[in-house]
This record gives C-alpha cells, structure tokens and sequence, in this order.
C-alpha cells in the first residue's frame, strides 16, 4: 500500500508546491488549507504523515494537534512545517515527529518524508 | 445709640473681607477709603517697611524705607501717594511698631512714639492725633495702617482700636491672597510650559485643573470642548490594543489605591478612530485617609509606539513573512532543477534562484536576530560542550566556502564552556567569514584557541585591508559598514559584529579587536571557562 501524505498549508503556492515534489516521489498526497479542512480529511484518508503549517487561519496548527488529540485514535506522524526562527521548539509544543524550517530544501524535505512514510521516523 | 454705627460698622468689615483680595492695590485702596469714611478720620494709609535686610528696627539696619502704598485724603476723596522716608530717623516708632497691637497716639506730637514725626510730617499737615496698626505678614512686620486725626486732639476709643486691628488684619489677608494669587500663577506658568500634560482630578474625576498640554495635546486635538466629555467620545485601549472597560480606567484604579506608573494608553477617539498613545502616571493625593485629588501626567507617547511596532512589526513580522515566498521560489528552482534532462544553463539559472533565495534567508534570518536582540526576546539554550569542538566545526564549513584562503588553526584541546553553541558557533562564524571578506584570496587566516584558569580566548587574525583608525571607535555600532560604499563594500547590513558581540555578552564574555590599515585585523573573543566538576 502506498504512504499517503496529508499537506496542510494555508497559502496555495507552496501546497501546490510541496504536492508537486512529494507526487513525484510516487507518494499519495492529500491537501487542506487549514486545520479543519484537514480534520475531515483524516477521517476520509487517514494518512501516514502530515506536513503541517502552524499559522493558518479558520483553525491552525495547534488547534489542530489539540482537536486530533481531543478525538483520540491512532496519530499519523506530524511534521511540522514552520517559519519560526525555533522550529524545534515548534515541534515540542505540538509533541510532532519532526521538523522543517521554511525556506526547506528539496532534497532535506524529500529525506525527511522518506524517514517518516518508512516507518523509521524520529 | 450706637447701634447703628457698630452696625455700620460691621457691615463695612464683612464687605472688605468678602470682596476680591487678589489685587493688592484696589484692596489697600478700598481698605484706606472705608476705614476714613467708617471712622471719619482725615487721613488713612497704608505703608510698607522695605527692609536692607536686618531684622525690622534693630539699629543696624539703617536701610528700612517705609513706603507709601496708598493715602485716602477723606476731604478730598481722592487716593494719593507720599514719598518714601528712611527708616533710620524714626527708630523708636520702628520699634513700638513690633511690640504693640497697637501704637494709639491722643498726643501725636508729644506721644515719644510718634515724636519723630513731628516736625518734618505731623506739624506741617495739622496732625494732632495718630492711631498705627503693624499689618504682619509671614509672621514679621509687612508694613503700617495710618489713622492720621487732623483738628482737635482726639481721643481713640477701644473700639476703634478693634476696627483698626480687623482693617490691618483684612489687608494681611489681601497680602496672602496676592502671594497665593502669584504661587499660582508661576505654577501654572511652569504647568504650561511643559511638554507633558498634568491633570488634577478630584475624586470624582471632574477636571481641577489642566495645563496647556493637556488642554491642546489631549483635549483640542481629540476634538473635546470639556475634560467631561471623555467618557462619551474616547475609549482606553492598552499597549496591546485590547479596550479597557470603564471600571479599570488608571483614574478608577488610582482611587482603589492601585499603583499607576509610566504606563501606556492609547485613546481612540470614538468619533473619528484616530488613536494617539500616552505614557500615564497617576498619583493620589490623600487627606485623612481618602483619596481627594489625582494626578495625572500624560508623557505622549505615539512616536515611541509607532517605533516600537517598526520594530516588531516590520523587523520580525516582514523577516517572517518572507520565508514562505521563499520557501516557494527555492521550492520551484530546486523542483525544476531536479528533473531529468535539464540544459546545462538553464541548471545554472535555477542554482543561482536557490543561492539567492539562501541569502535572501540569510538577511531575513539577520533581521530576526536583531530584532529578538533589541526586543530582549533572545533565548539562549545553554549546554556544556568543547569549544574546540565546535570551533574547528565551524573552521571547517569555513574551508569549504573559502577554499582559496588558507587557514592556520593553532587550538589547545578541550575547551569547556557552558554556552548556546548554535549562537556561539554564529558569532565565530561571523568572525571568520569577516576575515575572509576583508582579506585576498591566497592570504592566510590564523585561528587560535587558547585559554588561562578562567577564561577562554578565541583569535581570528587576517592579513588583509584592515580598518582605517578613524573608523575603528565604530566597528561594533549597528548598521555601520566600515568600508561602506567604497571599493571594499562587502554588502550586509553592518548588524553581523554588533550580533556577535552581543552574543558573546550575553555569555558573559567580551570581543575586541587591534587593526591596522593595509596590514590586517585581529578580532578576539573571550568566554567564561565553565568550572571543572
């Protein structure tokens, strides 16, 4: 079965984007604009992975995170994408598996999906 | 009967102490005509003792002058003057003046008091009798009520004498109502001229008084006529902007004895939204045990918000907002660059959009720092590690971003140091690139690491152009380029060694440097040793 990726991200370049690179590395790929769009479709997919923007309107990254945790069930590992100058820290707040920092590179966002589809993550 | 007289009287003396006191010469004026008119005395006057400076009729202040501040002549109906006398002929009157209630004189002429008078004064003008009562002031003789009798000697009755005190009482009065009347005013003169705005609010907050900034800055400009029509046309907001509900307006919390010191309000004004921020401090004045007045003093503080948020705002918010446009154009190039089958310079284009787009990250990531540096927000994470270690890490990337210059590095090994090695590593980083920049391809970079009991010490030396002595008190100042616009400009914004040395502070440490033009630059860094456990 192929690894789906959930790509939650408000502006629509850089989910087009990033729906572009993660295709052409023969993964199902998913999108939503913000927090709520990707709830439901967690319930209809349930991806493997979700690379997730934290500032987004209507409902963002964290929120996300509490309203999935709220829910319950099995977690897709989280990847957070963010323009913060700690990432890391990021990350922690919202207990994800991992992390990018905005502008990424190609190959380290490539490498990064890998791990994590792979089942080896963290 | 008397009656009607006293009567008279009386009402004469509750008319004088009612009127306006604040204008000393139609007081003294009114004083001297009622007093003629009440008690049918030919003249009536008012003197002042200007004193040399001793104490009032000690013999040696020969300098006393008493001067004439109003004479009512009863006959005539009219005010006149009378030229000043020296106090030192008339020494025993000055005297008399200080230790009576009273100086009555039936005797004018013969009375020993009044005796110096005689010849040059009373003679001449037809006095026989004399009453004189001392107007005290601030505890000291101020100056003299003159009853000057003219015609058959006369004898003053008790009750004139009491007339007389109340009439110098009322004029001590007037000489108080003067002196608070000119208090004020060069208060309010002060009060004015200030740029803050001060507000004095009685407890219910009606407007006491207000100075002119306040008036002008606060009132006018908000397009107010009165200090009550604030709480119809203006909101409080907080430096955040968040609306103040009416019960926590600095007023109410003063008089709930909260403390409000130099903090920022903005008001809107709810008319026209136009916002203006003031630094408030607020102080109670307290009369048993209550609050009667406040104090406010309004510092604006527009300008210094508006600042505050260029810095916020435009520094960190714009260096954020930038990297997912950045994100998308590297993304792309990198996309693009990756397919298979792409020309050769078309490769080279699309590697030059992702350099761009690094440094393009670079800056916006410079401007964070700088930002979070002066907002005070920077965090550091500090953890113990080798600085060795983590200098020759550095060094190394060094090498292959400068691979033509030729690093000597001379570092004593195991260096600890308790520091946040991403922010340390930053700052050798800027060191050494520095080096690289101001120096020719082919020269050498010497790096040394040395260290005493306490202390580490880090050099970075180039053999390059070095910086001109003039320029050398600047080096570390933000946004200053040495070599800006010259043939030497290196770009960058002049922020790298102001970050760095603040890094390095921050740790406890110093930077520093010795250059000298067209020879080179040494910059050295010192940082605690962490303390062996």
């Amino acid at each position: 079965m192929t690894s789906s990726v959930l790509i939650v991200e408000d502006d629509a370049s850089l989910r087009e984007l990033l729906a572009i690179i993660l295709e052409g590395e023969g993964l199902e790929v998913e999108t939503a604009a913000n927090g709520k769009e990707a709830l439901g479709r967690i319930v209809a997919r349930r991806p493997s992975v979700v690379l997730l923007d934290m500032s987004m309107p209507v409902m963002d990254g964290w929120q996300f995170c509490q309203e999935l945790d709220r829910r319950g069930g099995p977690r897709p590992r989280i990847v957070v994408v963010t323009a913060s100058t700690d990432p890391a820290k990021r990350a922690d707040e919202v207990q994800a598996d991992g992390w990018l920092a905005k502008p990424f590179d190609r190959d380290a966002l490539i490498a990064l999906v890998r791990r994590m589809t792979d089942g080896t993550g963290r | 009967m008397e009656m009607p007289a006293v009567t008279l009287r009386e009402r004469v003396l509750l008319e004088l102490a009612r009127r306006d006191k604040s204008n000393i010469h139609d007081a003294f004026q009114a004083i001297t005509e009622a007093a003629a008119v009440v008690m049918d005395v030919a003249r009536v006057s008012i003197w002042a003792l200007v004193d040399g400076g001793a104490p009032i009729g000690a013999e040696t202040d020969l300098d006393t002058r008493i001067v004439c501040k109003d004479l009512y002549l009863l006959g005539e109906n009219a005010h006149v003057s009378f030229m000043p006398i020296h106090g030192r002929d008339f020494p025993t009157y000055l005297r008399a003046l200080e230790q009576r209630r009273t100086i009555t004189a039936d005797d004018a002429q013969a009375d020993p008091r009044t005796a110096e008078f005689t010849e040059f004064y009373l003679k001449p003008l037809g006095i026989t009798s004399m009453m004189d009562v001392p107007i005290w002031h601030h505890g000291q003789v101020y100056g003299v009520l003159c009853f000057e009798h003219v015609g058959e000697r006369r004898a003053w009755q008790p009750e004139e004498q009491l007339l007389a005190i109340n009439m110098a009482d009322i004029a001590s009065g007037c000489l108080e109502a003067a002196e608070h009347r000119a208090v004020r005013r060069r208060w309010e003169t002060a009060m004015d001229s200030i740029a803050e705005g001060v507000a004095v609010l009685d407890a219910r907050g009606a407007l006491i008084h207000g100075n002119r900034a306040i008036r002008r800055k606060f009132l006018e400009s908000a397009g107010l006529q009165t200090w009550e029509e604030i709480h119809d046309a203006i909101d409080l907001v907080d430096a955040a902007d968040r609306t103040i509900p009416r019960s926590d307006w600095p007023f109410q919390r003063v008089l709930r004895r909260e403390k409000v010191e130099g903090e920022i309000y903005g008001l809107v004004v709810r008319r026209t939204g136009e916002r203006r921020y003031v630094r408030l401090t607020c102080s109670p004045i307290i009369e048993d045990g209550q609050v009667k007045s406040v104090i406010i003093v309004a510092v604006d503080a527009t300008d210094e918000m508006f600042i505050e948020r260029l810095k916020r705002e435009l520094l960190s918010g714009v260096a954020h907002e930038l990297k997912t446009p950045l994100a998308i154009a590297k993304g792309y190039a990198q996309q693009l660059d990756s397919a298979k089958g792409t020309p050769p310079n078309l490769d080279r284009m699309l590697e030059a959009i992702v350099r761009a787009c690094d440094r393009m990250d670079h800056l916006s990531e410079t401007l964070l720092d700088l930002a979070s540096m002066i907002l005070g927000r920077l965090r550091l994470t500090r953890e113990r590690i080798d600085l060795t270690e983590l200098a020759l890490g550095v060094v190394r990337r060094a090498e292959r971003c400068a691979p033509s210059h030729r690093f000597h590095v001379e570092m004593r090994p195991n260096l600890p140091v308790i520091v946040d090695s991403a922010r340390i590593a930053q700052a050798i980083r800027h060191l050494i690139m520095n080096a690289v920049s101001y120096s020719t391809p082919g020269t050498a970079i010497d790096i040394e690491l040395s260290a005493d009991d306490r202390d580490v010490t880090m050099t970075v030396r180039d053999h390059g152009i070095g910086i001109p002595l003039d320029q050398q008190k600047k080096v570390f100042t933000l946004f200053f380029k040495v070599h800006a616009g010259g043939v030497h400009d290196r770009g960058g914004l002049g922020v790298g060694l102001y970050l760095a040395r603040e890094i390095v502070r921050r740790h406890g440490g110093e930077m520093w440097f010795e250059s000298e033009e067209g020879k080179g630059s040494s910059f050295h860094m010192r940082l605690p040793l962490a303390r062996t456990t």
